[in-house]
């Protein structure tokens, strides 16, 4: 029948992540998605073999910033989200050398002087915290001036990445 | 067509809103007292039905239920009974999709309250009226609805100048239309009878340095909540990112701001889900 959804389609759930949150799963039915990263930073990790993923949406790049908001929503931030994301995934069996990255967001205005630089700084944050956690970042699509919407689906380590100039999809497994 | 062409649409453009105007008048006046401020809000079955539910919803959580005006105005405060009937009156003209602009429906609205509640921390050391920093940031984008009405079909060539030639959209609007969405929205909030304090900062948004002098600050604190709203995703449509960043356009350091856009990015939520933007 034409059209006709998949019987293993029937079965996928969406789990979005919003601003400052993060989520991981070993479900293979779940797609993780997060909408509109602007000068945010998107971050999927996906362990191929415990078939485990996990997405975070960063807003800022520091805690210090405020310790508070920090301890309510450690994923708002990048010194606290990711080492936060990684436990999670080992909680669920994920191994570190097994883990593959994807990068995305950091946007900045057209043109002027973005003088707060906060996509500029999210990127570098990122990019620190995850060479030092020793994570190996496969793909990245940072910086430039378009939102991005990427999901991941954790039973198969399929990504898609959206922007207003078209979608791709790869592979993290 | 010219500014004033687009503006003279009446069959295209909403018709003006009632309240608002008025309120931001009253509260002006420094004698102003809570008997006048209710009685305006009683004049208008709709707003005082929202200014009701907002004041129970989760986003104020009063310690008993808000009956009627009087009680709103004891509970919350004239200040924040003034701010909700500016978010209940803006979603009549914000809440729409704008499918020339690629905004789905709710998104205006939620742009402009979250700019709304950057200027209202940062904003309000700069202005003598407590309140109207709020209303810069939920009225500074109605020009947008103005032109997706009056002239929505010219927007596929505006976006392929900000695509092609890397402009802003006020940039690549004056160059195609010969005016922005910002003197767009400034002319019909004149029309609209709302005083200058209100139509010249959002006039003078992407250009603060050119403002007169009295507007200079609030148009240039518009132009930094305007980015700090896309900071926090809020900034659907085809545009984005199509900001030009102006230094110097308002004087704060990076991490009262950051804090502010942070506070900001919480009330929201609260809000959102009060209001059910994008849903009505």
């Amino acid at each position: 029948m034409s059209g006709a959804p998949t019987l293993p389609s029937l079965f996928q759930q969406r789990v979005v992540v919003g601003v400052g949150d993060l989520a991981v799963s070993n479900n293979a039915n779940v797609n993780l998605s997060t909408f509109a990263l602007g000068s945010c930073v998107g971050i999927i990790v996906y362990d191929k073999d415990a078939k485990v993923g996990g997405l975070i949406h960063i807003m800022l790049p520091d805690s210090t910033l405020s310790p508070d908001k920090a301890q309510k929503q450690p994923a708002m931030f990048a010194d606290t989200g990711i080492p936060l994301m990684f436990r999670n995934l080992c909680g669920l069996k994920a191994e570190r050398r097994r883990m593959k990255a994807f990068v995305a967001g950091g946007a900045s205005v057209i043109s002027g002087s973005d003088m707060f630089k906060i996509g500029e700084r999210n990127i570098m944050a990122v990019k620190k915290l995850i060479c030092t956690l020793g994570i190996q970042v496969v793909k990245a699509d940072v910086g430039g001036v378009n939102n991005r919407t990427i999901h991941l689906n954790v039973g198969t380590g399929e990504v898609t990445l959206k922007t207003p100039l078209g979608t791709s999809k790869f592979s993290l497994a | 067509m010219t500014v004033e062409d687009l503006i003279q649409k009446t069959d295209t453009l909403p018709p003006a809103p009632e309240v608002l105007p008025k309120l931001v008048k009253i509260m002006k006046d420094p004698d102003t007292d809570s008997n006048d401020i209710v009685q305006l809000i009683s004049t208008d079955a709709a707003i005082m039905a929202g200014v009701l539910k907002l004041s129970n919803s989760g986003a104020y959580s009063p310690p008993s239920p808000v009956t009627d005006l009087n009680d709103a105005v004891a509970m919350l405060g004239i200040k924040e009974v003034y701010r909700i009937v500016n978010l209940v009156s803006s979603g009549d003209y914000l809440d729409g999709a704008l499918p020339s602009m690629d905004i789905g429906k709710g998104s205006l609205w939620a742009h402009s309250l979250a700019v709304a509640l950057i200027m209202d921390q940062i904003a309000n050391d700069v202005c003598d009226m407590d309140g109207l920093p709020y209303t810069l940031g939920l009225l500074h984008d109605i020009g947008k609805l103005g032109l997706h009405l009056g002239c929505g079909e010219q927007y596929v060539d505006i976006f392929k100048k900000v695509e092609t030639e890397r402009l802003s959209l006020d940039k690549a609007e004056n160059e195609t239309l010969g005016f922005d969405h910002a003197l767009a929205g400034s002319k019909m909030l004149e029309e609209w009878s709302f005083p200058e304090e209100v139509y010249m900062p959002i006039r003078y948004q992407y250009n603060p340095q050119e403002a007169p002098e009295e507007h200079r600050q609030l148009a240039g604190a518009l132009h930094l909540a305007n980015w700090g709203a896309a900071v926090i995703g809020c900034n659907d449509g085809r545009d984005s990112w199509a900001l030009d960043m102006i230094e110097g356009a308002f004087e704060i350091d990076q991490s009262a701001l950051e804090i502010a856009i942070l506070n900001a990015r919480e009330k929201l939520e609260h809000a959102r889900q009060a209001l059910n933007v994008g849903e009505n």
